[in-house]
């Protein structure tokens, strides 16, 4: 009978017994013909399935499997004495059923040839795969069935030590190593150049016969005890193994060992070669362990120190405080005894000043003015280079040791670098970049509803104005990409960049669209075939699934799950752009930027007032309110005379707006723009007006301009009581940033049944109280999206965007650490916007900019270090201000100084200019901190009297000195500082 | 996806220390793909600077172990970084898993006291012995590097040659071809001094970065920002950077190079007789494999003899600057940069930013495997085949097309030297990463015309 064709009836009748006499018999050819089909059988290893529809999904479900024990098992016999190594290791399942066992009785019968490398890659799988334990593998080595690799050995080996019992029992088992004696000789050497799990100590694992959870280390001191392996080669290859590019803690495992072996000074002397050789090491363990034993032997005559300083030299500017302490505190020992060698090892400490760390600086510092050799022109120009990153103490001490012409380069590096490109004003600069032409359109069109820059949402809708008379003819089909991108975002095509602001676009673009297919019937037919698809698709979708609610709505009913009011002026303005397009009015609109990112030249917006005027346009009043929140606020080339062609309402308003007048205009000028004309004047003018109308007390909702601060509180919060099975009561404590808002009572928007009414049933009703400044609130209760529209939050009033700024420190800054990603990028975002657009704002902003340098994400730490760096420049930041707002942050602990600390460090050396403003808001900051010393206010202090200028000024400031002699009789370290200041 | 390519391995790759003299050798198995039985051996000979070169091959060896956008499972697999000995100078190179990271060291005329019997590129297994050796290694070595199987009497057990596979990625074959496009666009931006590349190294956020960061100099210190700015280099992913900092102590300078558009920076530390070179793609999930950097060059027409020409010009060579060498034949450097870019593509053309020069690899990569490693040219191939590409209007210096996708037509307008889609991909990139399949389909049915 033809072998195949035996080995089916094997495998169909499960003759187990028969498989293993039928394979060995077979020559090769037959071999060959049982391989195939085997490979045609591999169906035994597969499972019956069963369909399950689930909450609206369908999946296959495995039940049963196909083969049976009995089969799968005699797969793997044929498929080891008949297949190669790639077929043999296709079925993951049957890998399991190749045991120790097994192969006891198919090895003496047959050893394929790919079975050595095989066992050798089992490590490769994973550390979850533990097939076969080291004592197995011995075995089968000893009987000659294999050769193992020693990384296999040094992987199973590791496990070797340690027995786990089926009753969950674990167990050391040390003798283990005595039983074969290739084990001492040969293999447990591997575990010193084969990165394993020698080091693996579970903290839950208990010996049931030893002390501890580290069996290895154990193990190595009783072998080295007993005298069983070679102390001194334990010691050496202890140390090689600690640098031989393992993992962190594999690398630190092997130098504890090492001093597990108590080595004595002889040892160490005889090991000073490797002890040296580890201090390359990147592991700061590893270094530590070496300069350790390196101290106990630096002093002995055959320590080789030059060698010694060879190698040390690179750990000087490691970024491990206790490793450049530990190298100074040995160079300093060894350039008491060598004079020889004083001036190399000056020279090389100079490398320290790299560190901005004040105690490290002043020991490199008092090491050279001890021991640097007089004169010596090579430390003084090592000095030179660094001289810059000199701190005040270490300066201090190497007076002497600075070149003269250091002066002058350091008079020069506190000049201010002006050319530091950083933002700010000449962003003013940049031209808007609207498409001039309908082809520009149709590639803007492809892409602005993914958000990749904030200005593509004004750009698209002021192209469509403008050149939706071309959208004629074959052009109108052009748009279908347009169109199929903006029903994708619509029905749910949602991606990390983009907001909700882009799903509003889209529905008013495929509003448009619909227009389109409306007007131009033929033209527009694939527009509309396009649509229908889309909408047939949204239609099936809401029917099919219960938590698909229909996505494609008009732009009218448009609206977020909380109703955030800031929705609405946008919705509001692409309500007005399609009016626009469906009455084919091509003027742009008024509040459509003039420059980068949304600034709006004010000769643009006169001209823009007077051509709506000729083309007898009604102005809507959130567009004038938007344009007049966007415009430059440079006014000096003005030219007043276009005023000549607007109405004389719009003279008037548009004067007052601009300064030139300071009567409040009279007539009937919608109040919310009469407003937005006062806080353009920004001197004031909005409480006149306000009180003119009765309504000071919602001066805040215009500027944010509330109090705000952190509180700590206790409350009675709620926990579940399992014994009572029911939540009980508790008393918490709590701390978290409070805005002190007032109620403010609303007269112009009527609530009740009048104003449901009003509301829901006139048409354009809530136009009529649009507010650019109020309506700026965020209200929504997941901020998923919303971080991604507030760049364009902040270029509607980018004037005084106070208002949005109070909103977002209630909503995202009201804990210490971020609670979500989406409030951190919520706040990253809009500082990242906040300094293309800064400029010498007042209040709640200044205040925004200490709560981001105190916050617990370092980027947005960093980018408010930057908007104050630039901000210095320009003088557009308020110090006071700010440093008031950082010591706020710290009452209560609420958040730690350090934080602080840590940005001001890196920020304050930029030029003389800024150290002189760091100065001044750290004034700010202590005058400001609580009379009892916060944790962390030592760096305070230290970049304090970094930055001080002029000691005389201070101590005439009676009640500064009484803050800081207060701190001072809490601490005595703190005394020391305080004294060195005043 | 992987390529297995069989190498015919010498010798696994070791590093011995000869009891007489004390003499480290390094000892890399050389492979052929083609088998051609060429055992030459490349080089011989000392190295002048043993234990900057081991740091080196280390943080080279870290660098391609690593991954910024795989899982642990993934990265399974451990490459061997591919060494090139000619035109005196030694060069290891490689790829991180995820293709977003390239590193080479070159060991400079300086660097080694030897001979090169011939210039050849063979694959360096840095398996654990290896990399033990090399932690070892000492200031004060005397150590023998050897490229190629040097003699017999190596192996005391007789002639065995291993058989070996080694995986060779498609990420890497597809990251050769763009990653040699990027740096020779690449410009230096700034240099730094040890002080300065230590304390910008010490601004490099803690943790996995990512958003992008922006290397500026404000005075004489140099800092990431993770704000944009006025002549600063963009880096995404900067952690990546922190592979580097275990060779920081050593340095003597570090320059920082850019690729015009910011597509990739190149970081290159300088200790004299050795230069480290690492190049990042322009985030950490986009691979350099991933770029279409080479794509409007292998769409262009080439000759045949052309690329032979080149070939046998750079084999000879070893190294040639595109522009010098077009200069020299009176041909325009555009057809010379597309000879070049497919030449890249096969792997057989390295940059050496420094020299401002091609350097010649020798691996045998085919041609064909490259376009067929490249989805845009295969989808714009099955456009063209499946006649999907309709030209609408067309002049000198202008032409609208319009390109059936999925469920719309797409326009597609070239306009002199800019080329427009209205599909996804170029709305996101726009042009950023190489063209669309729409665009090269028309390009590719014009030169058809």
């Amino acid at each position: 009978m033809d072998a195949a064709v035996q080995f089916e009836e094997i495998l169909a009748k499960e003759k187990v017994d028969e498989i293993v006499d039928f394979v060995s018999s077979l020559d090769n050819k037959s071999k060959k013909a049982v391989g195939k089909k085997l490979n045609g059988s591999r169906f035994v290893w597969e499972y019956n399935t069963k369909k399950v529809n689930q909450g609206g999904f369908s999946y296959n479900q495995p039940t049963t499997p196909k083969g049976t024990k009995a089969q799968q098992k005699i797969f793997v016999i044929g498929s080891f004495f008949c297949h190669g190594r790639r077929d043999f290791s296709r079925e993951w399942s049957a890998q399991d059923f190749l045991t120790k066992d097994l192969l006891d009785q198919l090895l003496p019968i047959f050893i394929p040839a790919w079975f050595s490398d095989y066992i050798n890659d089992i490590n490769k799988e994973g550390w979850l795969n533990h097939r076969f334990t080291y004592l197995e593998l011995l075995d089968l080595e000893e009987k000659g069935y294999l050769e193992l690799s020693p990384a296999m050995i040094a992987h199973r080996i590791a496990w070797a030590i340690t027995e786990y019992t089926e009753d969950n029992k674990t167990y050391y088992r040390p003798e283990v190593l005595l039983r074969y004696k290739n084990t001492l000789a040969r293999d447990i050497w591997y575990l010193f150049e084969y990165e394993s799990n020698v080091h693996f100590g579970d903290p839950y694992r208990e010996f049931e016969n030893a002390e501890g959870n580290n069996a290895w280390e154990s193990a190595f001191k009783w072998l080295a005890d007993e005298n069983k392996v070679s102390r001194d080669r334990l010691l050496s290859e202890a140390l090689l193994a600690s640098n031989r590019n393992f993992n962190k803690s594999v690398s630190g495992w092997f130098i504890r060992l090492f001093f597990l072996l108590e080595p004595t000074e002889d040892d160490l002397l005889a090991l000073q070669s490797q002890l040296v050789g580890i201090l390359s090491s990147p592991h700061s363990h590893v270094v530590n362990g070496s300069l350790k034993a390196i101290k106990k032997i630096q002093s002995n005559k055959t320590f080789d120190a030059q060698q010694f300083i060879g190698s040390a030299v690179f750990l000087l500017t490691s970024e491990v405080k206790s490793v450049v302490k530990s190298v100074l505190m040995i160079l300093e020992k060894i350039a008491k005894r060598n004079e020889n060698l004083r001036e190399s090892i000056c020279q090389s400490v100079v490398q320290v000043f790299a560190s901005q760390d004040g105690e490290l600086q002043l020991r490199a510092a008092k090491l050279i003015m001890n021991y640097a050799p007089e004169g010596a022109t090579a430390v003084q120009e090592e000095i030179g280079v660094y001289a810059g990153a000199l701190l005040s103490d270490a300066k201090a001490i190497l007076d002497g040791w600075l070149p003269e012409v250091l002066s002058t380069a350091h008079d020069k590096n506190l000049e201010p670098e002006l050319d530091v490109a950083s933002g700010g004003e000449p962003a003013t600069l940049e031209k808007f970049p609207a498409v001039s032409n309908f082809e520009e359109l149709l590639f803007h069109a492809s892409q602005a509803f993914d958000n990749h820059d904030p200005s593509h949402f004004d750009i698209l809708v002021d192209g469509l104005i403008r050149f939706n008379h071309e959208v004629t003819g074959s052009n109108i089909a052009k748009l279908e990409p347009a169109l199929q991108r903006a029903m994708k975002l619509v029905i749910g095509d949602f991606h990390a960049t983009i907001g909700i602001l882009d799903n509003m676009l889209a529905t008013f673009f495929t509003e448009y669209c619909d227009y389109l297919a409306k007007t131009y019937p033929t033209d527009a037919l694939p527009l509309k075939e396009l649509s229908e698809d889309f909408r047939r698709k949204d239609r099936h979708q809401a029917r099919e699934f219960s938590w698909y609610h229909q996505r494609i709505t008009p732009l009218s009913t448009w609206h977020t799950s909380q109703n955030t009011p800031i929705y609405y002026l946008f919705r509001k303005m692409l309500m007005l752009a399609l009016a626009r397009l469906k009455q084919g009015i091509q003027l742009p609109l008024l509040s459509t930027p003039t420059h980068l990112p949304c600034w709006i030249d004010p000769n643009v917006l006169l001209e823009r007032v007077a051509e709506y005027q000729q083309a007898n346009v009604e102005i809507d009043a959130l567009d004038f309110q938007m344009a007049l929140a966007r415009v430059d606020n440079d006014l000096s080339e003005v030219d007043y005379t276009k005023l000549e062609q607007v109405s004389a309402e719009q003279k008037s308003l548009l004067e007052y707006a601009f300064g030139r007048t300071a009567e409040i205009p009279e007539g009937n000028i919608n109040l919310q723009l009469l407003i937005a004309a006062a806080i353009m004047r920004n001197d004031g003018a909005l409480r006149e007006v306000l009180a003119e109308k009765g309504r000071m007390l919602d001066a805040g909702k215009y500027t944010g301009d509330f109090e705000w601060g952190p509180i700590h509180e206790k409350f009675t919060d709620k926990r579940y009581d399992y014994q009572k099975n029911r939540y009980v009561p508790f008393e918490n404590e709590r701390k978290e940033v409070r805005i002190a808002k007032r109620a403010i009572p609303t007269t112009e928007k009527p609530g009740g049944l009048l104003g449901l009414f009003r509301r829901k049933v006139l048409p354009g009703y809530k136009s009529v109280y649009y507010s650019v400044y109020a309506d700026q609130v965020l209200k929504e209760q997941w901020l998923q999206g919303v971080d991604n529209d507030v760049p364009r939050f902040l270029s509607l009033a980018p004037n005084n965007p106070g208002s949005l700024i109070i909103s977002i420190i209630e909503r995202c800054c009201k804990y210490s650490p971020f609670i979500s990603e989406n409030d951190k990028r919520l706040v990253i975002k809009s500082l990242e916007y906040l300094l293309n657009i800064w400029k010498k704002y007042d209040g709640i902003t200044q205040d925004y900019l200490g709560i981001c340098m105190m916050c617990s994400d370092k980027t947005a730490r960093t980018i408010a270090g930057e908007i104050w760096i630039a901000g210095c420049e320009n003088d557009s930041v308020d110090q006071i201000r700010i440093g008031a707002a950082v010591a706020k942050m710290n009452a209560f602990d609420f958040s730690p100084l350090k934080r602080f600390t840590d940005l001001a460090t890196t920020i304050y050396s930029i030029s003389a200019l800024h150290k002189k403003r760091m100065n001044e808001l750290l004034y700010a900051c202590i005058t400001n901190l609580s009379d009892t010393p916060p944790r962390n206010v030592r760096k305070v202090l230290e970049l304090f009297k970094e930055t001080i200028a002029n000691r005389e000024e201070l101590r005439k400031d009676q009640a500064f000195i009484q803050k800081l002699n207060g701190w001072a009789l809490e601490s005595q370290s703190l005394a020391k500082l305080v004294n060195s200041i005043l | 996806m992987t390529e297995a390519m069989t190498y015919a391995y010498a010798d696994a790759s070791t590093l011995r220390k000869t009891a007489s003299a004390n003499e480290e050798e390094l000892f890399l198995a050389q492979y052929n793909e083609l088998n051609r039985g060429n055992n030459q051996c490349f080089f011989w000979g000392r190295l002048n600077d043993p234990f900057t070169t081991a740091r080196c091959l280390i943080t080279l060896s870290n660098t391609v172990q690593s991954s910024f956008n795989l899982s642990p499972f993934q990265m399974a697999m451990l490459k061997d970084p591919i060494v090139t000995a000619g035109n005196e100078k030694i060069r290891f190179e490689g790829f991180s898993h995820c293709a977003s990271v390239y590193a080479r060291v070159d060991v400079l005329p300086e660097g080694h006291d030897g001979e090169f019997l011939e210039a050849g590129t063979t694959n360096v297994d840095f398996n654990q012995p290896m990399i033990n050796a090399l932690s070892a290694m000492k200031r004060q070595e005397d150590v023998v590097l050897s490229v190629g199987p040097k003699e017999v009497g190596i192996h005391k057990e007789g002639k065995k040659t291993i058989e070996r596979k080694v995986p060779l990625p498609t990420k890497w074959i597809k990251g050769l071809t763009t990653v040699q496009i990027y740096l020779s666009d690449t410009n230096q931006h700034m240099s730094l001094n040890k002080m300065q590349a230590i304390q910008l190294f010490r601004s490099i956020p803690k943790g996995k970065v990512k958003t992008d960061y922006h290397l500026i100099k404000r005075g004489t210190l140099y800092s990431f920002s993770p704000v944009a700015s006025r002549d600063a280099i963009c880096v995404g992913g900067v952690h990546r950077l922190r592979l580097l900092e275990p060779l920081m102590p050593m340095i003597d300078e570090l320059k920082v190079f850019a690729h015009e558009d910011m597509q990739s920076t190149t970081w290159q530390l300088y200790f004299g007789k050795v230069r480290f070179s690492m190049s990042l793609s322009r985030d950490p999930w986009r691979g350099f494999s991933g770029e279409g950097a080479a794509l409007e060059a292998l769409i262009e027409d080439v000759p045949d003899q052309w690329i032979k020409k080149v070939d046998n010009y750079s084999y000879a060579n070893q190294s040639f600057n595109p522009t010098m060498l077009a200069i020299e034949n009176a041909t325009s450097v555009e057809q010379l940069k597309n000879v070049t870019s497919r030449l890249a593509a096969m792997g057989l053309l390295g940059f050496d930013i420094d020299d401002n020069e091609y350097f010649y690899r020798r691996l045998p990569f085919k041609f064909e495997r490259i376009m067929g490693l490249n989805p845009r040219l295969k989808g714009a191939e099955k456009l063209l085949a499946e006649g999907k590409v309709t030209i609408v209007q067309k002049d000198d210096f202008r032409v609208e097309a319009r390109v059936e996708g999925s469920g719309v037509h797409h326009t597609v307008i070239i306009d002199n030297e800019e080329a427009k889609c209205t599909c996804t991909w170029y709305a996101r990139h726009q042009g950023e990463r190489g063209m669309c399949k729409h665009i090269l389909a028309t390009k590719k049915m014009l030169q058809s015309v």
